[in-house]
């Protein structure tokens, strides 16, 4: 693999924060910023994180935007109920634990495409959530602390960028340095190779799916500390630009592999284009269409640079 | 008919063509030959207009021929049939022979009764035995191939190249096949067969050309030369042909199976495999000795009887507690079945292995130094020539594939050696590796069970042949009481037929 292959999306981010720079010296590349778009993408990057588990299986998960806002309305319905915070957390995370488990096991065991099988998990979770908030934005009774979970800062680095360079570590060290996460990218590179080799395909299928919700229920708790309050459809917009951040690492360091710190880049690119882009006056619209750009972009560079090695 | 001269090809520093020669004639089967990287498939890939040669000239009924694509080479009647099977699963064998084609029209609508006629009728004028309507999914190997075959001969073929059309399938199928050749290249059709068997080539081939480092080494008329002298010229000297191995006292039952179905409705087979042994299995594909292998791996959901290893059961399912009680299984189809493609040498070759390298016993941590450490080992233990361990593995030579695949289980505690065709598409130099590797084991104690369609290989390896034919064992015995007709005999007995 060339330098350009392994690097070429981190030079790719290097360039877009030079080109905001240029056009934008006063207000894009402020150091408060910058700083402050390390903290926008946190959340991204916790959400992409989780879903390169189920990438890495090659498979999908569309259930983690639902899943992330049912982590706020669940977490905010349990201090509504006297509940304290760690309970609460803990509540939340297994229970969007669990959505993942269930998914895993039926596509690891009936074959259930993951694509529907998600899709109809997501609908499912969607549903409830809309039911337990009765569609309203749920709002009291949230604890203080619990929401400097979600905000202020640490020895001057906010509080969420910690998050998601934890979740990156943690996410790093899954797939590259456990037995779990070989057999996770094991099963995604050739399932019946995997199998017969031994690899027990069920377990890592609902490890992996498991472990995708559980980062969405981090990021759906985050996210819920951070605004304190949690609507029932807060963190359906995740689910594609999580996607788009985990393909974008694809792309990097690893041949074409999902893999964490690539991914946590795709999120810095996805943040830095959407941030930059806004300073600079940008509408919203154009802002999707360039991010769609970006990500078509660095596949065919990828493609490109691999049809000439 | 089909001239290539002087042709020469470069990819980056290394020559893959370095001056080839071929001269093939119409209404003859010419044999192309020679060890895996000996340039086969770049010529192959030159005639079809994928690569373009820097140098040289290739001529067709005397004509210029530089395909610039494959369509061009197709348009000038060039068929190529591939190794690997390229059909839709889905579709019935006469949808994947229009698959890439214009489909008949009628009313701007596909004209399916036409598409289905013209395929029927290629299909009865070639004489091959086929039921088109059925998806392909549900065809066996050597159906697949017919299929293949057919799809090449929808329009009218001048050259047909068959890349290792036998190399899946048993010797009955493959004696179909010749008869099909032959019938093409009786038509007038230059046909080019790329072989690993030479039993085959001397079977059914009129000339040959072989391969060596990019060059022809040698070609000339098949009745003019023997074995011996073929193999000398694509190993260019140093590879023996393997001869029958001398029968080791055996120790004690490794693997016991009484009234054992690998599925419901197969009849039950009674089997000791014994320590040291090497046992061949034999059979037509369909006859159950690949389902056989991976049942006794516990990979199957059903299986029915006893099954004891060194004494103890086995539960009927589950491939862990194999692995605990030191079988290893090396699966037919290394591509589909056998490897991460997409994936690195390392990942592959520590797959079923990463558990030994943990940071601490009892946490499932890897320690990459040390893994890496085993990888390297292990790969120069099996005499494997790559670049990097992070290289994909795609980009090794199925030969150095195959010895990686059956590496990675070589191991102390390995008691039962189960390796399905483990020489399937590999070049001499490997094939003898693994043959040496599995005679070691067996010295050592290890039973070897090996599947093979090659009378070559199960008459050069094994001990003890058995076969197999409607999932029963027809014939047992010892390799040096055994003749080729006593193996087909066993292999084709009918259902009824008590073995």
């Amino acid at each position: 693999m060339t330098l350009v292959s392994r690097f070429g999306t981190l030079f790719g981010l290097v360039a877009i924060i030079a080109i905001f720079s240029a056009l934008s010296p006063n207000g894009f590349a402020q150091g408060s910023n910058l700083i402050n778009i390390t903290q926008q993408m946190s959340l991204l990057a916790i959400v992409a994180l989780g879903a390169a588990f189920v990438m890495s299986l090659s498979e999908f998960d569309l259930s983690i935007g639902a899943v992330v806002s049912m982590a706020g309305i669940v977490s905010v319905s349990l201090f509504g109920a006297g509940w304290g915070i760690l309970p609460t957390i803990i509540i939340t995370l297994a229970a969007g634990f669990a959505v993942g488990c269930a998914s895993g096991f039926f596509v690891a065991t009936w074959r259930v495409p993951s694509f529907i099988m998600t899709l109809a998990m997501g609908t499912i979770v969607g549903g409830l959530t809309f039911w337990v908030s009765g569609g309203a934005t749920l709002f009291t009774n949230i604890p203080v602390e619990f929401r400097d979970l979600g905000r202020g800062y640490l020895a001057g680095i906010p509080v969420l960028t910690l998050w998601a360079v934890a979740g990156t570590v943690f996410v790093a060290f899954i797939l590259d340095w456990t037995e779990l996460g070989r057999r996770i990218l094991a099963i995604g590179g050739n399932r019946e190779a995997a199998r017969l080799a031994g690899v027990a395909v069920v377990p890592a299928t609902v490890w992996a799916f498991g472990l995708c919700t559980l980062m969405a229920t981090l990021a759906g708790l985050l996210l819920t500390a951070r605004l304190g309050s949690a609507h029932p459809t807060g963190g359906n917009g995740f689910l594609l630009q999580a996607y788009a951040a985990v393909y974008l690492g694809m792309t990097a360091f690893r041949d074409g592999q999902p893999n964490a710190a690539g991914t946590l880049l795709g999120a810095a690119i996805i943040a830095v284009v959407a941030n930059g882009l806004t300073i600079l006056g940008v509408p919203n619209y154009l802002q999707d269409i360039f991010t769609g750009l970006i990500i078509i972009a660095s596949v065919m560079i990828r493609n490109f640079g691999r049809s000439t090695d | 008919m089909l001239e290539v001269e002087g042709l020469k090809k470069r990819f980056g520093g290394v020559a893959a063509l370095d001056g080839v020669e071929l001269h093939a004639a119409a209404g003859r089967i010419h044999a192309l030959l020679g060890e895996n990287g000996a340039g086969k498939s770049t010529l192959l890939k030159c005639l079809s207009g994928v690569h373009r040669p820097d140098e040289g000239r290739m001529s067709l009924a005397g004509q210029d021929f530089a395909p610039a694509n494959p369509t061009e080479s197709e348009r000038a009647g060039l068929r190529f049939v591939h190794q690997e099977l390229n059909l839709v699963p889905g579709f019935t064998a006469y949808e994947n022979a229009f698959v890439g084609r214009r489909y008949p029209r009628r009313g701007g609508l596909i004209d399916w009764q036409k598409m289905r006629t013209r395929v029927m009728a290629v299909r009865d004028r070639h004489g091959l035995d086929l039921d088109i309507d059925v998806p392909v999914a549900r065809l066996s190997v050597a159906k697949c191939q017919i299929v293949e075959i057919l799809r090449a001969l929808i329009d009218e073929a001048r050259v047909l190249v068959l890349d290792e059309p036998t190399a899946s399938l048993s010797e009955r199928e493959a004696h179909i096949l010749h008869g099909i050749i032959r019938r093409l290249a009786d038509m007038g059709c230059v046909v080019i067969l790329v072989s690993h068997r030479l039993d085959e080539v001397f079977a059914i081939a009129d000339d040959y050309t072989v391969l060596r480092n990019g060059r022809s080494v040698g070609s000339g008329q098949v009745s003019e030369i023997d074995r011996a002298g073929l193999v000398e010229m694509m190993a260019g000297g140093g590879i023996e042909l393997e001869r029958g191995t001398v029968p080791t006292a055996a120790g004690g039952p490794v693997l016991q199976l009484s009234s054992y179905a690998p599925s419901p409705a197969r009849a039950g087979i009674d089997l000791t495999i014994n320590a040291g042994e090497i046992v061949g299995l034999y059979g037509v594909v369909g006859s159950g000795r690949s389902s056989l292998l991976k049942s006794i791996w516990g990979a199957n959901r059903f299986s029915r009887g006893d099954l004891h290893l060194d004494g103890e059961p086995l539960p009927q399912v589950g491939i862990s507690n194999r692995i605990q009680a030191g079988v290893a299984y090396v699966p037919e189809d290394r591509r589909g079945r056998g490897l991460m493609m997409q994936h690195s040498i390392l990942d592959n070759a520590l797959l079923p292995r990463l558990s030994h390298y943990r940071v601490l016993r009892a946490l499932p941590v890897v320690s990459w130094n040390w893994a890496r450490n085993g990888a390297r080992k292990l790969l120069s233990e099996r005499n494997v020539k790559y670049g990097q361990l992070g290289d994909r593995i795609s980009t090794l030579s199925g030969g150095n594939q195959q010895k990686i695949m059956i590496g990675r289980w070589v191991g102390p505690s390995c008691r039962l050696f189960m390796l399905d065709e483990p020489t399937r598409g590999v070049d001499v130099r490997s094939k003898a590796e693994i043959h040496a590797l599995c005679r070691r084991l067996a010295a050592e104690g290890t039973a070897i069970v090996f599947v093979t369609s090659d009378l070559e290989e199960l008459f050069g390896l094994a001990q003890r042949i058995l076969v197999m034919a409607h999932g029963r064992i027809t014939l047992d015995a010892p390799n040096g009481d055994l003749s080729r007709q006593d193996i087909v005999h066993a292999a084709f007995v009918t259902e009824k037929e008590p073995a």
